[in-house]
């Protein structure tokens, strides 16, 4: 991380503006113990309450960190109800990094915001035609698609 | 009537000199992450600022 992607530009942009960063030590207590880290880069995205909403454990180049950030940052939104908040993260993770691994996940958790704001399950519906077509292979595309029969 | 018009200058001078050296600054802040090392400090940070926190447990060897 030290090596390649903390030293990005855009990642380093990315992270000064959106979000407060910590780094600790893997063993220092209790936090380590309290997250029950167990490997690094253990990476954990806390909503303003300090409650955790997105972990990932292992490298991350900076194509991939930036859109896991913006997915925590979505999930953190969504988790505390904020839908206005939470869609435009995981439509613009969605738009500028379609090729990301977090990308999947995010077009799930878009189509659960909208659905939530709005109470339409169309929305669930299109989430999951995204999935299908453009993610096929994704476990989000299965954990989507008892969606896929929405009228 | 010299004198002034050198103040003045002078004046001009430092400004520039001081909005240089505060752009300069702000440059090098954008260089790099800038990280906490303290939990406290970023949970009030994270509630002030209305942001998310990265967390992250590095190993240092």
């Amino acid at each position: 991380m030290d090596a390649v992607t903390y030293p990005n530009k855009a990642v380093i942009e990315f992270i000064n503006s959106n979000m407060i960063a910590v780094r600790v030590r893997h063993d220092q207590r209790p936090l380590a113990e309290d997250f029950k880290v167990k490997w690094t880069p253990t990476l954990i995205t806390l909503d303003m309450d300090g409650t955790e909403r997105h972990r990932t454990v292992g490298f991350l180049p900076p194509e991939e960190l930036i859109p896991s950030l913006m997915s925590g940052i979505g999930k953190a939104h969504l988790e505390r109800g904020e839908f206005a908040k939470a869609i435009p993260r995981f439509e613009m993770l969605v738009s500028k990094y379609p090729k990301s691994g977090a990308a999947p996940e995010a077009v799930f958790f878009l189509g659960v915001a909208r659905f939530q704001s709005t109470q339409d399950p169309k929305f669930l519906k299109k989430a999951y035609d995204q999935l299908a077509a453009q993610y096929p292979q994704s476990e989000w595309t299965t954990r989507a698609s008892p969606y896929s029969t929405i009228k | 009537m010299k004198k002034s018009s050198l103040l003045v200058a002078l004046a001009v001078f430092c400004a520039t000199a001081l909005v240089a050296v505060s752009s300069q600054a702000q440059k090098q802040e954008a260089s790099e992450i800038q990280w906490l090392t303290d939990m406290g400090t970023a949970l009030q940070r994270a509630k002030s600022e209305n942001k998310p926190i990265l967390l992250d447990f590095f190993n240092p060897n």
